[in-house]
């Protein structure tokens, strides 16, 4: 019983990391606080699933998945995007930029799924603003293989999408650190 | 023509079909398990794979990194160091026995002692040989036909040293007689045959 005491007080040193990581995943400070106390909570209910050590591993992802649970079951509405037309264009002219662009998004989608998982999981983390290091030691590989994996996907995007337009630089081939 | 945002709307919307094809979130405990190496390669490299996709999730991949790997790529050099001291010694230990292969047997002049058939009558004196200090065993090659049942080596006060059970081989015995046996002065060998003497060597060393 001394044993899940101390525990329960180890995991409440975390209440304050876990209210800034639930803020800075889109909660607002007061909800965060409400969420971050039904985390520890329940954590605390099943404390022998969490390893020593392991502990805000254990609660990021129990805080992550307690905030989309709560989200979809408020089911918080959205504010409704509103498209405005451009008077420049014609409806047809909208029409057809409509259908290249689901045609792209779906030659986009098969190239992409026919890479290998390592780099579809480059391409992810090089666009999401991670160095080549930093993706090395993410997935273990080494920065060479890094770097080809990059430059193999660019170059199958390429063949199969098309040229990127310049600035998307997790499809470009050289593979720069961003 | 195809913008900026048209390429990383596409590539969002890839990141959200495979996380459903993946099941979704992962629970905590199967990524705690994850970063103590304790999943299978299929469960791990989906969870890695969700942990990849999902932003709020993914500085976990290097808490991985910090724990499992590092200990892992301290194992690799160690396993390799191992290897190599082992085959080092192995390659020694062969080159030794190689050397030792090629070494002259006991045949060297200074180990070899050289005897002389006695006879009846009168005959020169047996030849000398020098013993050279420290050696372990001498050996003596003496030209016998038959199977002898034990061999003498005598000198003034007696037997000093005998080997039973000897056998020629291509019509000579070769005997290896332990240097402690050995001190200079003249030495008798008798050989027996089915309970007789059959022959009769000499030697002398100094």
């Amino acid at each position: 019983m001394g044993d899940d005491t101390e525990r329960f007080e180890e995991l409440c040193r975390y209440r304050e990391r876990l209210e800034h990581f639930l803020v800075h995943f889109g909660r607002s400070p007061e909800d965060a606080r409400d969420l971050a106390q039904d985390v520890l909570i329940d954590t605390n209910k099943h404390i022998d699933r969490v390893p020593l050590g392991y502990e805000w591993a254990y609660l990021r992802v129990a805080a992550r998945n307690h905030a989309i649970n709560q989200a979809t079951r408020t089911k918080v509405d959205a504010p409704l995007a509103v498209e405005y037309a451009d008077p420049a264009r014609s409806a047809e002219e909208r029409l057809i930029a409509e259908q290249e662009s689901r045609r792209f998004r779906e030659r986009f989608h098969a190239a992409f799924s026919e890479l290998s998982a390592d780099s579809q999981q480059v391409v992810v983390l090089r666009s999401r603003g991670f160095s080549g290091d930093e993706i090395a030691r993410s997935l273990d590989l080494h920065p060479t293989a890094v770097r080809s994996r990059q430059s193999r996907a660019a170059k199958h995007l390429r063949e199969r999408v098309g040229v990127p337009p310049a600035g998307v630089a997790w499809a470009d081939l050289i593979g720069d650190e961003p | 023509m195809m913008t900026k945002d048209d390429w990383n709307d596409a590539l969002d919307t890839w990141i959200d079909s495979e996380g459903h094809r993946l099941g979704g979130s992962p629970t905590p405990e199967e990524v705690v398990a994850y970063l103590r190496g304790e999943l299978s390669a299929a469960d791990a490299a989906r969870v890695r794979a969700l942990l990849v996709y999902d932003p709020a999730l993914t500085p976990l991949l290097q808490e991985r990194t910090t724990n499992i790997v590092p200990f892992r790529r301290r194992l690799l050099p160690i396993a390799a160091a191992l290897v190599i001291a082992l085959q080092t010694v192995l390659l020694i230990q062969s080159r030794v026995q190689i050397a030792q292969m090629n070494r002259p047997f006991a045949h060297e002049s200074r180990h070899e002692l050289e005897a002389v058939p006695l006879t009846r009558g009168p005959a020169p004196p047996p030849p000398v040989t020098d013993l050279p200090a420290g050696e372990a065993r001498y050996l003596l090659a003496l030209p016998v036909d038959e199977p002898s049942s034990r061999i003498d080596l005598v000198d003034r006060s007696g037997v000093v040293w005998s080997e039973t059970e000897v056998r020629p081989i291509e019509g000579s015995i070769e005997l290896e007689i332990p240097g402690k046996f050995l001190r200079p002065g003249s030495y008798r060998i008798d050989v027996y045959g089915e309970g007789h003497l059959v022959k009769r060597f000499a030697f002398r060393v100094r």
